[in-house]
């Protein structure tokens, strides 16, 4: 893993000592948050763009806007609901204009004309399904939405994602059971 | 419970995420083959929901993701140590120190002269031409002879100037002043023009009398001058 060090010897040659200590105690703070708040964005991003190279650079942006705001985000639980936010403001914003281009350019192949699926059980374990279960998930509000990504990424537990999203646990679950059942809906 | 209750209440709790249902949710499945082939579809249906959401949403993070990062905070972070604090503190003060002593410089400037001794402002004997009564009627305006005249905003260099004044309107003094000035310094340019004037055949008789409001203003070759 590559070391995280900004500029040295431009930056240590003119800095206090108390300062340098500082600014070393923020990188370092900084680099501990990106190691787990990377991945965190990342997964957010793709689950709304579905692209690998999109999501790298919203991931990428959020992280450095999340860095200018490091001294007043120390708390993890803060900086990680910050930075989710902050990825999944800019996801859905590329999202959104990504979606209009596409309309513009590819209406006359637009998913309403597909034709309609047989049953759930036809189509479970195909690619159809995948394409279908991902275009339903694009459908729900926003915050169904981020629930329903937060509490599908391994390893994150209700209270977790209530605590990145700063609500209740109890509205992170009245979130996911109108999301799984609009989706159940949508795809019976 | 009936049938259809059953199947809503099955949705709700799988929805909810249920490991387990309530118990006489259970006992109507058990008895009812319908609702429990019903329950079995739904069961494999939000499972592969789940699954689905699982595998688009736990996609492997590409390797280059913190690097990136990182590349991307030291360049911001070099460009912003491009110029020192020291540097751009100096440069702050240099701009100051030019801003300032460009102030001072037009401020101590001394006032430029008129480049021609044309005043355009309106004097009390002009006024007084302007308010003379024509034909028995009365006179429209009462000049003050006490008045103060006018004083343009360059008042006080027409206050000094002591030689004779051309009354013109503002627009025209710039030009005017530059012509006079041009003709002082070239005298031959004078000469050449006024004798072209000479020269030139124009009948002023030709041209009709000038009529401002009611003061009549003569012609240049009548007696009246």
């Amino acid at each position: 893993m590559q070391e995280f060090v900004l500029n040295p010897s431009a930056r240590l040659l003119r800095a206090d000592p108390a300062e340098e200590a500082d600014t070393a105690s923020a990188k370092l703070e900084f680099e501990q948050h990106l190691k787990e708040c990377g991945p965190l964005a990342f997964r957010v991003a793709r689950a709304i763009l579905r692209n690998d190279a999109d999501a790298e650079d919203v991931a990428q942006e959020a992280l450095l806007r999340a860095y200018r705001k490091v001294g007043s985000l120390r708390d993890l639980s803060r900086f990680r609901a910050w930075i989710v936010r902050v990825a999944f403001r800019l996801a859905i914003d590329g999202w959104r204009s990504a979606r209009r281009r596409e309309r513009r350019e590819t209406h006359w192949c637009s998913p309403e004309s597909l034709p309609s699926p047989r049953n759930a059980e036809d189509i479970v374990a195909s690619h159809e399904f995948q394409c279908r279960l991902e275009r339903e998930l694009d459908e729900l509000p926003d915050h169904s939405r981020l629930a329903m990504i937060l509490s599908a990424i391994h390893g994150y537990t209700l209270e977790e994602v209530a605590a990145i999203l700063e609500i209740p646990v109890g509205t992170v679950k009245s979130r996911l059971f109108f999301a799984r059942k609009r989706l159940a809906e949508k795809l019976r | 419970m009936n049938c259809e209750q059953t199947r809503r209440r099955i949705i709700d709790a799988l929805a909810s995420g249920l490991v387990k249902f309530p118990p006489e949710l259970s006992e109507h499945v058990a008895l009812c083959s319908a609702c429990s082939r019903f329950q079995e579809r739904q069961t494999r249906l939000f499972a592969a929901i789940d699954s689905g959401l699982a595998l688009a949403i736990n996609h492997p993070v590409p390797a280059s993701l913190l690097p990136g990062v990182r590349a991307r905070l030291d360049a911001m972070s070099a460009h912003r140590s491009a110029v020192p604090l020291v540097g751009r503190q100096m440069v702050f003060a240099l701009i100051l120190v030019l801003v300032t002593g460009v102030g001072m410089f037009w401020r101590t400037q001394p006032q430029k002269e008129p480049i021609a001794k044309v005043i355009a402002r309106p004097t009390a004997s002009a006024i007084a031409v302007s308010a003379q009564p024509v034909k028995g009627g009365r006179a429209r305006k009462k000049v003050n002879p006490n008045r103060a005249p006018y004083r343009g905003t360059r008042g006080q260099a027409a206050s000094q100037f002591t030689g004779p004044e051309v009354l013109v309107r503002p627009e025209e003094a710039w030009a005017l002043a530059h012509l006079a000035n041009t003709v002082q310094r070239q005298p031959d340019w004078a000469k050449a023009m006024l004798r072209q004037a000479l020269l030139s055949s124009t009948d002023m008789s030709a041209i009709p009398a000038i009529q401002i409001k009611d003061v009549m203003v003569p012609r240049l070759d009548s007696e009246k001058w």
